[in-house]
């Protein structure tokens, strides 16, 4: 604004003022500054709505910990025991007890993200892409707290902006211990007092298949032996078997067995003896019978003992010092066995008559006799004593031997031995390996070897097969139920060879606090615009999550389980909760039938979304009195325990199983009970801006905390 | 001749300054609206953060401290709420109950010289429940159904019972032909079963759950159909009776409804499988406004259960609903806020379901940008019912717990409600 010299007023003086370049540049200069602070006002939302995504971040992380330690992790009751750990789903990855595959399910709430959803997504560092690279997927939040009601009622609700956040673990997934040892799932619980444990073997023990179960197995239907409480199973199943003889084949004889002389004024092999007559006759006479047959086994476990261990003036409270180390187990069997024998003499005679001593009969069995006894109150009394002090010091002190099941009347984390799978194979211990059962198609099979903290000592049979050896060395049982014997068949392996390398062990290492810690990442993203966010297809899931049953000779109905289809379409009865481990996470929200056509908003149930409630009442997890509109609802899909399991439908028109279990026609994610569609085609990418990271210990052993 | 200009702009020039003027008025307006209108919605989702972050505060501090349910420091004290306690008559025999925060002394349910010994009663609460102690193990018949007896086994009464002089000479309840009236037995073990029933009527359902190791079978010999000779009909019942809705089933102890295979003794996991055992709060912000409600009432709803884990019930008042009403504290924050402020309220649930003891929270509020309600819900790790009866003074206000670097063990000298 050069102006010197001039004298305003004056001839030929020009006036002083802003050129038009200059008022350009100035007002260049204040537009800068004001769309610099109005560039800072979005700033300031972007915080709160950060801060906002952290709440949401937060509340879920402080959930999904809680759940994870606090709920029941008990193994669902599937078939959980075979003689290869390929053949059921316990002995894969649907137990581990790592968060996400612990949480992934409608009563934890969290579900995988879809796949297809999932690789749209853009990260910082690219985070998300590297983690699917990984075989990991994203999750989503249901919009239900994880209450632990049934979520068969699942209601419909309103979407959260808790769905509006995705979320992963990084970290590596631990070699965590193994939950159910699929070969003998470990620890065995019965009660203390009690018989040989015998019980349910719809399959295995029907005579017209037996084929592998040991020929003079003891197998009995029903008949008159129903509602007998120590069969480990319902009143409702028919056929039953001795289980615990295949590890001690003396013990049937406690089960049932006749006098080879002559005995109570019977001839020999004229009168059974055992815990069998006395369930079916209940007298006193039926009683001393049974408790000949303890006294028998008693005998013949410990020869010459009977005063001193079993007939004694005091509850026995340790191990008396003569008893070798390796025969603890077989003492406290004796005791289980004797001390339930001798407590049935109770209902039969009087605490006066017994006071004075009731007279055991003897026994002979294989050439050996049973001793004389006197059975008093007070030692009815020192036996129970000597049985539960001995099982729960038995039990405590030795995990790793299996001689004696574990006493149900005081249960411990003693009773779970810690194992591990070794998951460094070598050239002289390589995988295990064989095929999955039955052999129709071939397909090939592999899993880790195992490894205990220390050498399990009578390992014995497990329940479910208990002709096969741990491992299984006999052939016969892979082609047990079909006709024609696959070649070759499983491999013999040997007990020594089945083990893992023992210097492989980790699980009590000692290690530092970040060795055991994963991480949640919370990352903020809208993926529910996107027109596919209901109708695209679940993410993968894990194979064993669709159930399946152990092998097993032939089906109730339609002939013998010659494929692994059939296996499929025979599994265990599904309890309610076996469907938090099994199954698709997404399961109470999936379409049943393709919802191309269907219109945005669709609520018809014919695809599968929520019904009403006959009884009109608005159940929801959102409780309900704030003026939701949320219609009464339940989920078909969700109740139908049948409906998404197996190779072939329940009936002609329903649909594909497999397609229900996989999730193929999407899922109502956003829970409203009806067909949303988002305004954002896929060929949109959409970045996630990352809200928060939380760092946890990750169990290696499955646990509960208070 | 001098000419002289007068000055003044020309048009041209007034104009572009007035063009300008537009433009830098335009400019300052949008921004100044634009301005406005960011700092107004910064601030209403500053305010819409502060109120979710003070319900989340809330519900955190209400999952430690139980305030909900037993405020320490209320005035009058708070002998009116779950402190109290009234008589309650199932089959016929009337039993003083308590319930979650009512002292141990009121119900005469503690141990002051213990003994470690099978004759000891009441509470200890030093105790610590060492595997292997033979008083915590259950010495009956566990597969022993209550509505089948037939003695066939046995009668484990001889082993264990709620009397230390069991009469066992009934021949009612056998469908034996041949058992004998065995006589008066002396059973050993009659600790546990006298602290199982101690427990269940001094604190109520939830709060026998929470006091006993998670290995516990819940029942004993005693107080049974055919009195001494058979399990206990609270316990081990899966059909007792069902009041009438929302008050759940009232004395249903054991979970299962699916008949007598189940009529067991149970462990946690079966009791609480298909039920959900709350603590109902003597609170006027429950749906069904229980600070109403009379203390025998109160009693008897902490002394039931809801079906939860069932479809059939899922909407039923019998079942989540009559739940949800009884259970869920809903507690608004900031009742005394200017007018124009939105409304926040944290709500909390205790129950134990399936094995689990859980405290839900769910924090609602009305969102000051859009008017809508909008919410959180979640399940968080929380404080014992054991350690919150023991952040009280029996008398009211909060005991003080203090520790030291020569004895690190919190310790109190206060008088807690579990104290002797």
């Amino acid at each position: 604004m050069p102006c010197a010299g001039k004298t305003p007023g004056t001839p030929g003086i020009t006036r002083c003022g802003f050129t038009l370049f200059e008022v350009a540049i100035s007002l260049g200069l204040a537009a800068f500054g004001v769309v610099s602070v109005m560039m800072l006002f979005p700033q300031g939302i972007k915080a709160q709505q950060m801060a906002r995504s952290r709440f949401f971040a937060a509340t879920k992380a402080l959930e999904m910990v809680d759940s994870y330690n606090s709920f029941n992790n008990a193994t669902a009751n599937i078939d959980n025991e075979a003689p290869d750990p390929w053949d059921v789903p316990t002995g894969r990855c649907s137990s581990a007890n790592d968060l996400e595959r612990r949480l992934a399910s409608p009563r934890f709430g969290i579900a995988p993200l879809p796949t297809e959803i999932a690789k749209r997504l853009d990260s910082d560092g690219d985070e998300i892409r590297q983690i699917l690279g990984d075989g990991g997927l994203l999750y989503y939040s249901q919009p239900q707290a994880a209450a632990g009601f049934m979520e068969t009622g699942t209601p419909a609700a309103p979407p959260v902006e808790a769905q509006r956040l995705v979320f992963a673990v990084v970290g590596y997934a631990q070699d965590n211990a193994i939950h159910v040892f699929p070969w003998k799932a470990w620890p065995y619980y019965t009660p203390y007092p009690s018989p040989p444990m015998h019980g349910y073997h719809q399959y295995e023990a029907d005579p017209a298949v037996l084929q592998s179960v040991p020929a003079d197995a003891l197998h009995y239907s029903a008949g008159s032996f129903t509602v007998d409480p120590f069969q480990n199973s319902r009143d409702w199943d028919t056929d039953r078997m001795l289980i615990e003889d295949a590890n001690d084949p003396d013990m049937r004889k406690v089960f049932t067995c006749t006098n080879q002389a002559a005995s109570a004024g019977a001839p020999a092999g004229s009168v059974e003896f055992g815990y069998k007559q006395h369930f079916r006759e209940r007298s006193l006479d039926s009683a001393l019978r049974y408790c000949a047959a303890a006294l028998w086994y008693c005998e013949r476990k410990f020869p010459g003992a009977a005063a001193s261990y079993f007939l004694t003036s005091a509850p026995l409270t340790t191990f008396p010092t003569s008893v070798p180390q390796d025969r603890k187990g077989d003492l406290v069997n004796c005791l289980r066995f004797l001390s339930h024998a001798t407590t049935c003499l109770t209902a039969f005679a009087s605490k006066g008559t017994l006071d004075a001593g009731v007279m055991v009969p003897q026994l002979t069995v294989d050439s050996l006799t049973s001793p004389a006894a006197l059975v008093t109150t007070s030692v009815i009394i020192n036996q129970h004593e000597s049985c539960l002090d001995l099982a729960m010091l038995f039990a405590a002190s030795y995990p790793y031997d299996w001689a004696a099941p574990r006493p149900e009347n005081r249960m411990i984390m003693m009773d779970h031995p810690l194992l591990e799978y070794d998951l460094f194979p070598t050239s002289s211990a390589p995988m295990l390996s064989g095929r999955i059962w039955p052999g129709n198609p071939l397909i090939p099979a592999n899993q880790w070897r195992p490894i205990a903290a220390q050498p399990i000592v009578h390992i014995g049979r497990s329940y479910q097969f208990p002709s096969e050896d741990i491992p299984s060395a006999n052939p016969v049982w892979s082609w047990w139920g079909s006709t024609t014997p696959p070649t070759p068949p499983y491999a013999a392996g040997q007990p020594s060879t089945f083990w893992g390398d023992p210097s492989h062990f980790t699980l009590t290492n000692t290690f530092e606090p970040s060795e055991r810690c994963r991480q949640l990442v919370f990352w903020a993203v809208d993926w529910m615009q996107y027109e596919d966010c209901e109708t695209a297809p679940s993410a993968p899931i894990d194979a064993s999550r669709y159930t399946r049953s152990a092998p097993k000779a032939r089906a109730a109905a339609g002939g013998p389980v010659d494929t692994v289809d059939k296996l499929f379409d025979a599994p265990a009865f599904m309890e309610w909760a076996q469907q938090s481990t099994n199954r698709n996470p997404e399961k109470t929200m999936i379409f049943s039938v393709p919802t191309a056509g269907k219109p945005d908003g669709y609520t018809g149930a014919d695809v599968g979304l929520p019904k009403t409630f006959s009884d009109g009442f608005a159940w929801t997890l959102r409780f309900g009195n704030d003026g939701v509109p949320t219609p009464p609802t339940w989920n078909p899909w969700a109740f139908g325990h049948k409906r998404d399991q197996g190779m072939t439908p329940l009936a002609p028109s329903d649909p594909d199983p497999r397609k229900l279990f996989l999730g193929r026609f999407g899922a109502d994610r956003n829970f409203n009970g009806r067909l949303d569609r988002g305004t954002l085609p896929v060929s949109v990418r959409l970045r996630a801006q990352t809200v928060a990271r939380f760092n946890y210990y990750d169990l290696r052993v499955p646990a509960m905390i208070r | 001749m001098r000419i002289l200009r007068t000055s003044g702009f020309t048009l041209i020039e007034m104009l572009i300054a007035i063009a300008l003027g537009v433009v830098i008025i335009t400019t300052c307006a949008a921004g100044f609206r634009v301005a406005s209108q960011s700092i107004s919605v910064a601030n209403r989702l500053a305010l819409e953060n502060t109120l979710m972050r003070s319900g989340y505060f809330a519900a955190v501090e209400e999952a430690d401290y139980w305030e909900s349910f037993d405020d320490p420091n209320a005035t009058p004290a708070p002998a009116t709420s779950l402190r109290g306690s009234a008589s309650l008559t199932y089959h016929g025999v009337a039993t003083a109950r308590g319930m979650a925060f009512t002292p141990l002394t009121q119900m005469g349910f503690t141990c002051a010289a213990p003994t470690n010994s099978e004759a000891d009663r009441g509470w200890d609460s030093a105790y610590q429940w060492p595997a292997s102690d033979p008083r915590g193990w259950y010495h009956g018949q566990i597969p022993e159904f209550m509505h089948n007896i037939d003695g066939k086994f046995g009668f484990y009464e001889v082993f264990t019972h709620l009397s230390s002089a069991p009469n066992l000479s009934s021949t009612a309840l056998v469908q034996s032909a041949n058992l004998v009236a065995y006589g008066v037995a002396s059973p050993l073990h009659t600790w546990l079963p006298n602290q199982l029933e101690g427990m269940k009527n001094a604190l109520g359902y939830y709060g026998l759950y929470d006091y006993f190791p998670a290995n516990t079978f819940f029942g004993y010999y005693g107080h049974g159909d055919w009195g001494d000779q058979s399990l206990s009909h609270e316990w081990s019942n899966p059909d007792s009776p069902n009041t009438a809705s929302p008050n759940g089933s009232l004395f249903k102890l054991s979970g299962f409804s699916q008949g007598y295979d189940y009529s067991t003794v149970n462990g946690r996991n079966n009791n609480t499988n298909s039920v959900s055992f709350p603590i109902v709060p003597a609170s006027g912000f429950t749906e069904f406004r229980t600070d109403t409600l009379a203390v025998q009432d109160l009693v008897s709803r902490n002394h039931s259960s809801w079906v939860t884990n069932t479809y059939q019930a899922a909407g039923t008042s019998a079942g989540v609903s009559g739940f949800l009403g009884n259970a869920l504290v809903r507690t608004p924050l900031m009742t005394s806020r200017p007018a124009y402020w939105p409304e926040l309220r944290v709500q909390v649930a205790r129950y134990a379901n399936q094995s689990r003891f859980a405290t839900l929270c769910r924090i609602s509020w009305r969102s000051p940008l859009t008017g809508a309600t909008a919410e959180a819900a979640f399940t968080v790790l929380s404080t014992t019912l054991r350690g919150a009866r023991q952040q009280r003074r029996q008398g009211g206000g909060w005991a003080t717990w203090t520790n030291s670097i020569s004895d690190p063990i919190l310790r109190t000298t206060d008088a807690t409600l579990d104290s002797p």
